[in-house]
């Protein structure tokens, strides 16, 4: 026997890849400059003109009251809608398409926000679906989807989803035992609703009425398409403008620091007294609705509920219908022959697989170095890192940052010729704050769980990682790269800001061809941008299958 | 008396059927035993009405219960847990048992008051579920039993939160509204320590693979 085989494999205070934590620090340091650099930017330019005398202008106040008002009805509709709508998706159990709409209401957070834009034009725009009947039955044709009521129409759009999915997490957790006293006690529609929904509702309709707002509040691609003039614009709509064809650097340096002055103090007021609410809820709790719920009789509610189900549907379907529908004209097909559909194909591949691996990377190292402080209490402050960092890209909204590196860069150097670094790490940033939140959780446990019989096994890292870690967690690992890149694929935010004619992806392209009435072509490019996502999404959650078989996260 | 005849229930999906027969008169008490899975709480949630059997009768001095909706039926359900909502009050928990809008008149707020008093917990009225012990959260259940006046009690495993010594304590509340209200009492139980404490006759539940 080689002398040594028995010693005790000499190894670090922590066993397993203490790389990752290294990485997890060097990467939060990269974060913070990142952000830090961007807020750098805007203080340097701000102050070639203080805010103070951006603030005195009227059309800045009509700006951030615009931008307010409109948030505010978005949430008091999206919200205000969503109550009956998850009642009546908890208690009707039994009609056709249920799974999938409360499936719909779960993705609604991926959809790209050009696709939902242009079926919302192909439905109700001036030459949309709805308009089609009205000129039928003999009326004139109406403009109502631009301005105010086109931007709460696409917000209420993307918005009563969101807001729908989180009550009905909140309903399913209602104990069964509840449901049954309410029916053994005979409560009526009115008390069930009153002692049994309402208190839970109560708790969970704050922190939804928040992130709501918050999104409305930092809404850009919507209003850039439906919005128009400083009547109905947001800041960051106004940031971009101020960037992109006004040239006013100090204007739009002095805009971003009143967005991130608002964001941050609505975000503090939002979620200082209650967390944020969680996302992602066991599906299969929500699916299997209580079937003790007892107020499902009563012809009144029946009818309430079908009508409330059906109107929802018809909103929330019709749009993908008319895309996909709009696609089925010939002359759509003309863009594939155009050189800039491939370019903005293959840009939109590489932007979001690259700002996918990126986040989701990130994403691992910091959960990694969250686990490892788990146990260190001089660093437990450190653990809240996933909020943090969730709050930051709340405070900062991505066009806001973007704005800054622009900003910061061009003081060096052509800051568009970086535009593509530059979208890929903001997406990054972005879809790091859902990747950490994907892997926390999992990383955490598996780390707790095997970390000291690694060590008392004496595994190397390696062996550690490649037997141990990756079986248990490239389930959740391959599900926040799929998530990631998705929503880095659907994202019209940044590459507006850095978009050139040499730099352009997919939903740039529906943006622009939007913009330039060609709604058939449009349609032919949102579908791709749909299909690639589906593609993409499929693709990487099915890297999950390589290596050793399946392991359970316990 | 309360009569279960020939009750037949499978499942959606079951892999045995799960059966009862047995009567009880007014004042006595019955304690279904059996390993977990046996299918205890079944037979209560078909006494109750949450679920209908596939055969077999439940009826109560001759009247079926079957077409009738759980709130119609004449007992009263003490669940294993969760029997309070946790936001409202000890007095809106009990008062839910008379009405479910809590609408309460001056004699319905006088026998909450006694109800109160006869479990042991004057003075609790405005105190929140989750304030008090679990001894205190089955009182309140049975305050409310005290306050429907029920002829039927259904008890779903009554004693499982609770150590030995509370148990006797609640087990001699049970039985003193039994003897008062003339309760029949059925009971889900492993323990035949928690039958003898309630005087109740043992009914041995077999699960019956295939049939």
């Amino acid at each position: 026997m080689p002398a040594g085989a028995l010693a005790v494999r000499p190894s670090g205070r922590r066993s397993g890849p203490a790389g990752f934590t290294a990485a997890g620090i060097l990467l939060l340091l990269l974060v913070l400059a990142l952000v830090g650099g961007s807020f750098g930017g805007l203080l340097f330019h701000a102050g070639e003109l203080p805010v103070g005398a951006v603030l005195e202008r009227p059309y800045t106040w009509s700006i951030i009251r615009f931008t307010l008002w409109q948030a505010g009805l978005s949430t008091l509709l999206s919200v205000g809608l969503a109550i009956p709508l998850a009642r009546a998706l908890h208690r009707r159990r039994g009609f056709y398409g249920r799974r999938l709409l409360i499936r719909l209401t779960s993705v609604s957070l991926v959809v790209p926000t050009m696709v939902a834009i242009l079926g919302m034009v192909a439905v109700h725009g001036r030459n949309g679906w709805v308009n089609d009947l009205l000129a039928f039955a003999g009326h004139a044709r109406q403009d109502y989807l631009y301005g105010l009521a086109g931007i709460l129409m696409t917000h209420v759009f993307f918005n009563l989803p969101l807001a729908t999915r989180l009550m009905l997490n909140g309903l399913a957790e209602i104990p069964s035992a509840q449901w049954k006293l309410a029916a053994l006690y005979g409560f009526r529609d009115r008390d069930v609703f009153r002692l049994v929904e309402w208190p839970v509702l109560r708790g969970v309709i704050p922190g939804v009425a928040g992130v709501v707002f918050l999104l409305c509040f930092t809404s850009f691609a919507i209003v850039l398409s439906l919005g128009g003039g400083p009547a109905a614009s947001t800041l960051e709509v106004a940031i971009y403008q101020a960037l992109r064809f006004e040239f006013d650097l100090p204007k739009a340096a002095a805009l971003s620091l009143i967005q991130v002055l608002l964001c941050g103090i609505l975000t503090v007021l939002f979620f200082s007294f209650r967390g944020a609410p969680a996302w992602g809820a066991a599906d299969a709790a929500v699916m299997e609705a209580d079937r003790h719920r007892p107020d499902t009789g009563g012809l009144g509610g029946r009818l309430a509920d079908a009508a409330v189900i059906t109107l929802a549907a018809v909103y929330l379907l019709t749009p993908f219908i008319a895309v996909a529908l709009g696609t089925l004209d010939g002359r759509g097909w003309s863009i594939v022959t155009d050189g800039r559909f491939w370019h903005a194909l293959g840009w939109s591949v590489l932007i979001s697989l690259a700002a996918g691996f990126i986040a989701t990377a990130s994403g691992f190292c910091m959960a990694w170095l969250c686990a490892g402080l788990d146990g260190s209490p001089g660093w437990r402050p450190l653990r809240v890192l996933p909020e943090l960092v969730g709050a930051l890209t709340l405070i900062i909204p991505p066009l806001t940052l973007g704005a800054g590196l622009f900003l910061l860069l061009r003081q060096y150097t052509d800051a568009l010729s970086l535009g593509h670094f530059m979208v890929i790490s903001v997406n990054a940033l972005f879809t790091l704050a859902f990747t950490l939140r994907v892997l926390v959780g999992p990383v955490t446990r598996q780390r707790r769980r095997f970390e000291n019989l690694g060590r008392s096994l004496g595994m190397s890292s390696l062996a550690l990682w490649r037997l141990v870690y990756w079986p248990v967690l490239k389930r959740p690992i391959c599900y926040a790269l799929a998530l990631a890149t998705t929503l880095a694929a659907g994202d019209m935010g940044v590459i507006a800001l850095f978009g050139t004619e040499r730099l352009s992806t997919l939903p740039l392209l529906v943006y622009r061809l939007l913009g330039g009435y060609r709604l058939e072509q449009a349609a032919v490019a949102a579908l791709c941008l749909c299909a690639l996502c589906l593609l993409l999404f499929w693709l990487l959650e099915q890297l999950a299958r390589l290596g050793r078989g399946e392991a359970r996260d316990a | 008396m309360l009569e279960c005849r020939d009750l037949r229930y499978r499942h959606t999906g079951g892999d045995h059927t799960i059966g009862a027969d047995f009567s009880l008169e007014a004042g006595q008490g019955v304690a279904l035993m059996g390993p977990s899975g046996v299918g205890k709480t079944t037979i209560l949630n078909l006494i109750a009405g949450f679920l209908t059997p596939q055969s077999g009768e439940i009826a109560l001095d001759g009247v079926s219960l079957l077409p009738l909706a759980p709130a119609s039926r004449p007992l009263t359900y003490l669940f294993q847990s969760h029997n309070l909502f946790p936001h409202l009050t000890v007095w809106e928990n009990i008062a839910l048992g008379m009405d479910p809008g809590l609408r309460i008149d001056s004699a319905g707020r006088g026998n909450i008051r006694t109800a109160l008093g006869r479990v042991g917990l004057d003075g609790m009225e405005r105190r929140l579920p989750t304030s008090l012990s679990g001894g205190q959260q089955q009182r309140v259940g049975l305050a409310r039993c005290l306050v429907r006046r029920r002829p039927v009690l259904l008890l779903d495993e009554p004693f499982s939160a609770l150590d030995r010594e509370l148990r006797d304590d609640i087990a001699a509340l049970i039985l003193e509204l039994q003897q008062e209200l003339r309760l029949r009492l059925v009971v889900s139980t492993h323990q035949p320590d928690d039958a003898a404490a309630l005087h109740a006759r043992i009914i041995r539940l077999e699960g019956r693979p295939g049939d």
